[in-house]
């Protein structure tokens, strides 16, 4: 049984279908990549699998059990966040508030003071602002923010919408360093959402490629990497 | 230790002040209209606080506080004049007509963001106002109702002089500013604060987005029924376009938006600002052009939106809003984004 499984997926906003019939899954203690270009219809799916933006056909699965029209808050308690595209931080609040939030369902709440410390030893220039406002970080420690306030919700399964949109390349490495460490320490699934897909592949240990709203390729890494198409279309040579 | 304990006490101190000050007030004015602009200030200011709760704290602009303040205020003069209750019964029982009207409306309207959630409220006070002009045998349809006046009588709320209306408005005032201040320090007032931040964000995290939006329009429309209900108590008068015009609900909230909005003292400053001048452009332009009013609010609303946009209390206070950074619907609204 896989961790997230969904099957047959197609998604959209009123009559307008953007994903049509995608099936991916996530094992436990794994990160899988989900590739695509502009307009691929990544974010799309990812809300969809979320509720956020409720799938028009097919099926999600988390651990085995359907979780569609579950409510968007209800997936936080099921073991499910997501660190939206934009970083979705709370801009007006303080780092600890932000982090305090990410803990807001009951189960992850009597671990808090335990998750804190985690995050803290994670990234430690948060502890340094925690009281400082979220809209007044820079761009890379944004997203470690926002990193922070998934883990705090002790997820078993962690969705990042295009973690390193914006980011410096340095900070990109950074920040993917921690998903690997998290994964690792973790040992939670991790699909990451992304088009920086030389970076993305190199800490996958399973890849999907969207185009035009199909899966169009999915596979092992390093086939991806080697595989033609994705070459030319997204790597250049 | 020491420091806030005389921080507490002179708090403290300022607070029975204020309120000698208050309740000696009515003594020392001795001129009747001006006592009547500080009822007509406490009754906005309450129905202000009530927006703020929804458009303040919550974040989501409603244009249609009027329908509220007008059920709360047909609710009163229907009581007393049909029924032959207490308005203070019909006050009540209005406020519960607009707590429910503000459930239903609410768990529809709710689930639209930014302009579209506004839009829906705006035509929600149209409605209320079509039904009111159109169930004549109730409200008396456009020529509206007058609440005669009997004499002293308790029950009906009515007396000889102004100074007990003035003590009860500036008790609903008080209940309004602490009904505000607990919000404000409230579970729910977090919650709020989250989702005026990021929808999506707050309901990733596991706040549950339409109960928390529902309570806080409930709230809000119960403060402002509140405050119509003892607006027509004490101005004996209702009609559909006094109470429920887009006008009022202007009113409300840009009493909120001048004054400062998620602050425990911005509405009751917007009111005292507003509401003395509302007095005075309809005596000096009202001749010329109905609604010249409405041109000196615009006016207002243009000078406040390019240097205060957090509110004239802000200004005072040189502090800047804990909203500052997210004063505008974020670009992540569900009806705006088409990326993918």
């Amino acid at each position: 049984m896989s961790l997230l499984e969904v099957e047959s997926l197609c998604a959209g906003y009123g009559d307008l279908t953007i994903v049509w019939d995608v099936s991916l899954k996530v094992e436990e203690g794994e990160i899988a990549v989900l590739l695509g270009g502009n307009g691929a219809g990544k974010t799309t799916l990812i809300e969809s699998i979320v509720g956020i933006n409720p799938p028009q056909k097919g099926s999600i699965r988390f651990k085995g059990e359907e979780i569609q029209r579950r409510g968007v808050h209800r997936m936080a308690e099921l073991g499910i966040t997501l660190v939206p595209q934009g970083r979705g931080l709370f801009g007006s609040m303080s780092v600890l508030e932000n982090l305090y939030l990410g803990s807001y369902a009951p189960i992850p709440r009597a671990k808090r003071a335990e998750s804190l410390e985690y995050v803290y030893s994670l990234f430690p220039i948060l502890r340094e602002r925690k009281t400082q406002k979220a809209g007044s970080l820079s761009g890379g420690e944004q997203q470690m923010l926002a990193i922070g306030r998934a883990i705090m919700s002790d997820p078993q399964l962690l969705i990042l919408d295009e973690p390193s949109l914006g980011l410096a390349p340095r900070l990109v490495e950074t920040v993917f360093r921690s998903i690997v460490e998290i994964r690792r320490q973790k040992k939670i699934g991790v699909l990451l959402v992304e088009q920086n897909l030389r970076q993305a592949l190199s800490v996958a240990d399973r890849g999907y490629v969207l185009e035009s709203g199909r899966m169009v390729l999915e596979g092992r890494p390093e086939d991806l990497e080697a595989n033609e198409h994705v070459k030319r279309a997204y790597l250049g040579c | 230790m020491a420091d806030s304990q005389t921080e507490a006490r002179k708090r403290s101190g300022l607070a029975v002040l204020l309120i000698m000050l208050v309740s000696l007030l009515p003594l020392v004015v001795q001129h009747g209209y001006v006592l009547r602009i500080l009822i007509m200030i406490s009754y906005f200011a309450v129905a202000s606080y009530g927006w703020d709760v929804i458009g303040g704290y919550a974040g989501q602009l409603s244009l249609g506080q009027a329908a509220f303040f007008s059920i709360g205020a047909y609710a009163a003069a229907s009581a007393y004049l049909i029924w032959k209750l207490s308005p203070a019964v019909g006050a009540l029982a209005g406020v519960g007509l607009a707590a429910l009207l503000a459930l239903g409306l609410g768990s529809l309207v709710l689930r639209l963001r930014g302009p579209y959630f506004t839009l829906s409220t705006l035509a929600a006070a149209e409605v209320v106002r079509i039904l009111l002009l159109h169930f004549k045998s109730i409200t008396g349809g456009a020529e509206g109702r007058v609440i005669p006046y009997t004499g002293f009588n308790l029950s009906a709320l009515q007396f000889a002089t102004d100074r007990p209306y003035y003590y009860i408005a500036v008790a609903l005032l008080a209940l309004a500013i602490w009904t505000s201040y607990q919000v404000s320090r409230s579970r729910l007032g977090f919650q709020l604060a989250a989702i005026r931040n990021d929808e999506d964000a707050a309901e990733s995290v596991g706040i549950n987005l339409m109960s928390a939006k529902v309570k806080a329009f409930v709230i809000s429309a119960c403060l402002t029924a509140l405050a119509g209900a003892f607006y027509v108590i004490y101005d004996r008068y209702i009609d559909p376009y006094s109470t429920c015009s887009s006008e009022v609900s202007v009113k409300i909230l840009l009493i909120a938006l001048v004054g400062g909005r998620r602050s425990i003292w911005g509405p009751l400053l917007g009111a005292v600002l507003l509401i003395p001048l509302t007095e005075l452009t309809n005596a000096y332009f009202a001749s010329i052009r109905a609604g010249a009013s409405m041109v000196v609010y615009s006016i207002i609303l243009i000078i406040v939106v390019l240097y205060a946009p957090d509110g004239l209390i802000r200004v005072l206070r040189r502090r800047p809003s804990r909203g500052a950074v997210t004063l505008q619907p974020g670009p992540k609204g569900r009806n705006s984004h088409a990326s993918a």
